[in-house]
């Protein structure tokens, strides 16, 4: 049952994980109106994770895997339409503007336009490759496959991940960060060192703590020059340096951004009717997380999109909760990871060791409870997401450990 | 059993990224080395079914669904 009598007309901006699951959250909340989606790419919507996590190591020609098919789209009578970037919102007439020239018109609107790739321009102002599309990820397979070396600018989750990918094919990686520990705040100081290790172990060629002051030249044949004076010669570069929100067609629309579209709990912009939901909405709140964020992980994408869907269903305002969730594969080891690390938190190991790569790691400081991490052990981490959901204190969590009588007295300090 | 749901594994769509693991982990498993997961039952009861859903939509790979077993 919809509460929203008034509701006829309802417009997804973006053919993404969120805006697909925007869609089946309206029809799940009884929203029988319709639902147009607005699809920048000319590609009917495709996993993204799969990209970086499996495709680059695949043989042959790279199968995307679809990720609404059409049959499911015509079961729940959504109209999908590609090619369609917006460039424009209309917030008193109510229309989407689209590259095209359409102005589609829309009682509620979704805005779920994801985010792209930062990248870096040569000295010669040409763009750098970044792995975001299947065309990136022709490009990159491509290159690995001519030079069997490849340079990597970052090393957050994608950079990683390619990293694995490449060095488990005798491609020959070079990996350039700007931290001495990649992804300390993602999986903490133990696991972050750890992962760091595995690297090494698989002949990564690790150059950290160091900046890219400028890149030059091009495919074959690239000079990139690095704040510790040295130049790195290398016949490819890839950059993975994080991701900025699909927002600036929002400009001067009246409605409100700042690096993403503000929203509430709820998913509701400052401007009636207007809402956002997966990588592109900075939650201004959330029990989670310390401060207003963006959360850039695929299941964000999927729980959020269907939350905002519901309430705009609904007529409700019901405010999202999920607790965060990432995980990513590397050299056959699948490492995942509920709730938020703070920079202060301790490390406690209470399953396996770190060195066995079969481990679980929680975080939390005084009495409160923020992540739990596991390589190998994903089987143990209901019982501690449980305890995040309800916003368990850190002692809930160690009996959950204690329980299983699987503590190891062993603290560790992410400093 | 009234309220059973069964559960709906596709191999050949499954990346193994064990997602589902962390949310059912009585259902779903990624045993080392295991490119796929596997089922350690295929039927669920009426009370697990928010969960269930939850790990397909979850599921990057649209590798599993639920089918309301014939009485």
């Amino acid at each position: 049952m919809t509460n929203n009598e008034t509701l006829k007309n309802v417009v997804i901006v973006g053919a993404s994980a969120a805006g697909l699951s925007a869609a089946d959250g309206l029809r799940e909340g009884g929203y029988d109106g319709r639902v147009t989606i607005l699809g920048d790419e000319q590609h009917e919507p495709y996993d993204r994770p799969t990209l970086s996590k499996k495709l680059l190591a695949s043989q042959g020609e790279p199968q995307l895997h679809s990720l609404r098919t059409r049959e499911r789209l015509d079961a729940a009578d959504l109209t999908l339409l590609l090619g369609h970037r917006a460039v424009g919102l209309d917030v008193d007439r109510h229309y989407v503007v689209t590259e095209n020239g359409d102005a589609v018109p829309w009682d509620a609107v979704i805005i779920a336009t994801g985010s792209r790739p930062r990248t870096l321009l040569t000295t010669e102002a040409e763009r750098l490759p970044v792995l975001r599309t299947p065309a990136d990820l022709h490009l990159l397979r491509q290159a690995a496959a001519r030079y069997g070396e490849v340079t990597l600018i970052g090393a957050g989750l994608i950079g990683l991940e390619i990293a694995a990918s490449l060095s488990g094919h005798q491609v020959e990686v070079t990996l350039i960060n700007d931290l001495e520990l990649p992804l300390r705040q993602v999986l903490g100081a133990p696991v972050a060192e750890e992962l760091r290790e595995l690297h090494r172990s698989h002949g990564v060629d690790l150059l950290l703590g160091v900046t890219v002051e400028g890149v030059s030249g091009g495919p074959g044949s690239y000079s990139v020059e690095l704040s510790n004076g040295s130049t790195h010669r290398t016949s490819f570069v890839l950059v993975g340096i994080g991701v900025d929100a699909n927002d600036e067609w929002l400009n001067g629309s009246g409605v409100a951004l700042d690096a993403g579209v503000l929203v509430d709990a709820a998913g509701r912009a400052n401007v009636p009717g207007v809402w956002a939901a997966g990588d592109v909405a900075r939650l201004l709140s959330h029990p989670s997380l310390p401060e207003s964020t963006r959360v850039e992980h695929w299941t964000h994408a999927i729980e959020h999109g269907r939350h905002v869907g519901l309430n705009v269903a609904r007529g409700s305002a019901v405010p999202y909760a999920s607790v965060p969730y990432f995980w990513t594969e590397q050299y056959g080891r699948r490492f995942h990871g509920y709730g938020r690390i703070r920079p202060d938190d301790t490390a406690l190991l209470v399953e396996g060791a770190l060195d066995d790569h079969e481990y679980l790691v929680l975080y939390g400081s005084g009495d409160e409870f923020h992540a739990a991490v596991s390589c190998g052990c994903a089987r143990s981490l209901r019982g501690y997401r449980k305890v995040l959901e309800r916003r368990g204190s850190w002692r809930e969590a160690l009996d959950l450990a204690s329980h299983a009588d699987v503590v190891h007295d062993v603290a560790l300090h992410t400093h | 059993m009234t309220g059973q749901v069964e559960v709906l594994l596709d191999t050949k769509l499954c990346n193994g990224y064990g997602v589902c693991v962390t949310i059912m982990p009585d259902v779903f498993d990624t045993p080392a080395g295991s490119p796929v997961a596997v089922l350690l039952r295929d039927r669920v009861e009426a009370h697990e079914r928010d969960d269930l859903d939850e790990a397909i939509r979850a599921c990057p790979a649209q590798a599993l669904a639920s089918s309301e077993p014939p009485s």
